[in-house]
């Protein structure tokens, strides 16, 4: 095992721990509002992590390019659907914050 | 309440599924079904059922079946996973000859290099051919049913929903591109393509705008859809009048045909999965009910 791929493993694993955090607090957490904001928070850095460690062990840059690519986009949309699913909530009178 | 509850957990719960089913076949070394998957299978097929479950009312609360029948159903699923099992088990895994080495000894004739194209729209040409005349009769069909209900739409002028459209849009429509134009020599193609263009579409469709794609009854609209079927029809028929076989490229022509019908057969599958999402015929242009 080189450098490299203790570095990836090293990020997955990083990775990792935030997607549990944020299933964790998927299912634990009482209302709508919280559990988006685990959610979307912890999922935007475990696969952040994951895709750093996935561009790490890219064969060229390009590839490692396209993973941050998919990252960023990725961002864009859970914060987006995160901010919807709220926003719906909130004016279908769904669930009021606690 | 209790029963709309599990019934969009169902959806989620399909949704899902399809998203592990694509990594599976992806650990199988089938980045083609894969991609298909992922884009037809648990994307596309997932909006359908969400669009559907919308528009079709809510049955009454479901009652809690008796033991017997969900003993019945659990013995059942038992049943058929230890068949499943045991024929997997008792399979002989002895390596037979498949078509591989066919299909090999014929790629550089197909005009491209990914031999998943090659097959789909050189080799068996007519099956894929038939294919999308299906997709064109469904089409038919879900407009015979009658006018789209109403699409349920964001609130119009969403500042940060049209902010993530601004970028989004028109990366989709390189992604779709890209796909189209991978699918000659790696994993990718029309369907692929086609799938990630309709999402772009449906993005644009929910978002209350006033002149989102596909919502009038045109022209236009109607030649989008049959293009791939079209542009498919009068190759085969060219070939069948030039080569005598139909869908038997004249060589050195094969790549370039294959790319104009995956190029129409892009647009049609795109504008296909928008109307069936739109679940019904369109309203005519001049706005009358």
């Amino acid at each position: 095992m080189n450098w490299t791929e203790i570095l990836a493993t090293a990020l997955f694993a990083a990775g990792c721990f935030f997607f549990v955090g944020g299933a964790a607090g998927l299912l634990r957490f009482p209302d709508v509002y919280t559990r988006l904001h685990a959610f979307t928070k912890a999922d935007n850095l475990g696969l952040g992590l994951i895709a750093l460690g996935a561009a790490t062990l890219a064969d060229n840059a390009w590839v490692g390019l396209k993973v941050l690519l998919i990252w960023l986009v990725v961002m864009l949309t859970s914060a987006t659907c995160g901010y919807l699913l709220a926003d719906q909530a909130h004016t279908s009178d769904l669930e009021k914050p606690k | 309440m209790l029963w709309s509850g599990s019934r969009a957990r169902m959806t989620m719960l399909f949704i899902g599924f399809g998203g592990v089913v694509a990594l599976v076949w992806m650990r199988l070394g089938a980045p083609d079904v894969a991609l298909a998957e992922a884009a037809v299978g648990a994307a596309l097929t997932g909006a359908l059922i969400l669009r559907a479950q919308g528009s079709v009312p809510s049955p009454l609360p479901e009652r809690s079946l008796p033991w017997i029948i969900r003993g019945l159903v659990a013995g059942l699923s038992v049943a058929v996973f230890s068949a499943l099992a045991w024929a997997l088990i008792s399979l002989d895994w002895q390596v037979r000859p498949g078509l591989e080495g066919a299909v090999e000894a014929r790629l550089p004739e197909s005009g491209v290099t990914n031999p998943v194209t090659a097959v789909l729209l050189n080799f068996r040409g007519y099956d894929t051919l038939l294919e999308v005349a299906v997709l064109l009769i469904a089409t038919a069909a879900v407009w015979c049913l009658g006018r789209s209900p109403e699409t349920p739409r964001l609130p119009p002028g969403d500042p940060l929903y049209l902010a993530l459209l601004r970028p989004l849009i028109p990366l989709l429509c390189i992604v779709a591109g890209y796909l189209l134009w991978l699918g000659a020599f790696a994993p990718g193609g029309a369907f692929q393509a086609g799938a990630v263009l309709s999402g772009a579409l449906l993005l644009l469709l929910v978002a209350g705008l006033p002149r989102a794609p596909g919502q009038m009854d045109t022209l236009r609209l109607r030649v989008t859809i049959a293009a791939g079927l079209l542009v498919f029809v009068v190759v085969a028929a060219a070939t069948a009048m030039s080569q005598s076989t139909l869908l038997q490229y004249p060589p050195g022509l094969a790549k370039h045909l294959i790319l104009v019908i995956e190029a129409a057969l892009t647009l049609s599958v795109a504008f296909t999965f928008l109307v069936l999402f739109q679940g019904g015929r369109p309203a005519p242009p001049d706005g009358r009910a």
